[in-house]
């Protein structure tokens, strides 16, 4: 049974904090954001999955479901947007391995990402 | 004049470009490490079976021989792309013929372990005379090795740290910094988090590779044949400062979480990369 995640402070929950994120586009320049996305980042790049449910440290997943493929499509926009806005090309290298996932992700992101590599480097 | 470090080098029992290279600019600097170990690491399932019939040794060279023979393939390739490399950084490190050890120290031991957390390898390690180490070898240092008393383990890493720690700092440093970037540091079991000995920036080098070549060959001639120099370079360098003390470096306490730690890079970046700064 998946854990009822909205009464649990001591988790974190990815789908939560994404879809926050990108109803508030203002809080993506928070730093306290940015740190999360980052550290976000080691699960996509290392772990090859991004879970629904961590410890609220995010040192381990506590539910081994992946997020839904909207949530990887609005944290894709999100990554990319940071790239450009930022160069920062880590997060475009997340960007990038999110769109080597497989699913479908809409032609306009990974023209995008294509056109950052471009750039910043 | 000849130098011997109070210093043993851990090589893997296929000797890697990176030990090459150490232990080739070591020699024409006149360095010469106390002691060579040359690690065969018994892993794989096949190694397993293999060893019940001809006993674990022989299975393990076997296997090593075999897959020599599969990486003979483009061995023609990788000789031109070493040459056009090596030649534009000014370096004479050979990296295909036989290395012969015992022109760098006579005191050389083989040793086979399944794994580097084995009670006997650590046994082993404990009963060395000289604890520090450099490492030549592959593969990730567990914590029981770095725990052991006395023991320390210089690396050299390369990205500057704690800006750029993680995978392809060679690649990262291009990226980030527009430049490549050494750190030498003791390991601690963190990635890329022991304390600093010495870190040092270069120029992008002028290397120009036909792009007749797939960008999976060059990215790996680039690290076999250009890292592996830079980090031998900055090697030398320590020596230069330090060879008489080389277990009592004054270092530089990093903070885990300053800077940041990347991961492998995806190659559309790498090959963009590629293109830019080396073809």
């Amino acid at each position: 049974m998946r854990p009822d995640v909205r009464s649990d402070t001591n988790i974190f929950d990815s789908e939560d904090f994404i879809f926050s994120l990108s109803n508030s586009p203002q809080d993506i320049k928070l730093e306290k954001n940015i740190k999360i996305l980052n550290r976000l980042c080691k699960k996509i790049d290392v772990q090859k999955k991004l879970c629904r449910v961590y410890k609220k440290d995010l040192s381990s997943s506590i539910d081994d479901t992946p997020v839904s493929q909207k949530t990887l499509v609005l944290l894709l926009s999100i990554y990319l947007n940071i790239a450009q806005r930022d160069k920062n090309i880590k997060f475009l290298n997340t960007a990038l391995k999110i769109l080597d996932t497989g699913d479908k992700f809409p032609d306009f992101l990974h023209m995008k990402a294509d056109d950052l590599v471009e750039k910043l480097i | 004049m000849k130098k011997e470090l109070d210093l043993t080098l851990l090589v893997d029992y296929h000797i890697n470009d990176s030990a090459k290279a150490y232990l080739q600019m070591m020699y024409e600097n006149g360095y010469f490490p106390k002691k060579i170990i040359v690690i065969g690491v018994l892993q794989g399932k096949l190694v397993k079976k293999l060893s019940r019939y001809i006993g674990k040794i022989y299975a393990f060279k076997l296997i090593k021989f075999i897959l020599k023979f599969i990486h003979q393939k483009p061995l023609k390739e990788k000789k031109e792309l070493a040459n056009i490399i090596t030649r534009a950084i000014g370096s004479e490190i050979d990296f295909f013929n036989k290395i012969k050890l015992d022109k760098f120290t006579k005191d050389i031991e083989y040793i086979y372990t399944q794994s580097y957390k084995d009670e006997k390898f650590l046994n082993y390690i404990k009963k060395q005379n000289t604890k520090t180490f450099l490492y030549g070898a592959s593969g990730i240092i567990p914590k029981e090795f770095l725990d052991l008393e006395g023991v320390k383990v210089l690396h050299i890493h390369p990205g500057i740290v704690p800006d750029v720690k993680g995978s392809d700092g060679f690649f990262w440093s291009i990226a980030l910094r527009n430049r490549l970037g050494y750190s030498c540091f003791y390991m601690d079991p963190g990635i890329d988090t022991g304390d600093i000995i010495q870190t040092q920036e270069y120029e992008i080098p002028d290397i120009k590779i036909p792009n007749t070549y797939n960008s999976d060959t060059v990215y790996h001639a680039i690290l076999n044949y250009c890292d592996t120099v830079y980090r031998a370079k900055l090697l030398i360098n320590i020596l230069d400062n330090h060879f008489n003390s080389l277990a009592s470096i004054k270092t530089k306490k990093q903070n885990a979480e300053d800077g940041d730690t990347y991961f492998t890079m995806h190659k559309k970046l790498i090959n963009k990369i590629i293109k830019k700064y080396f073809q």
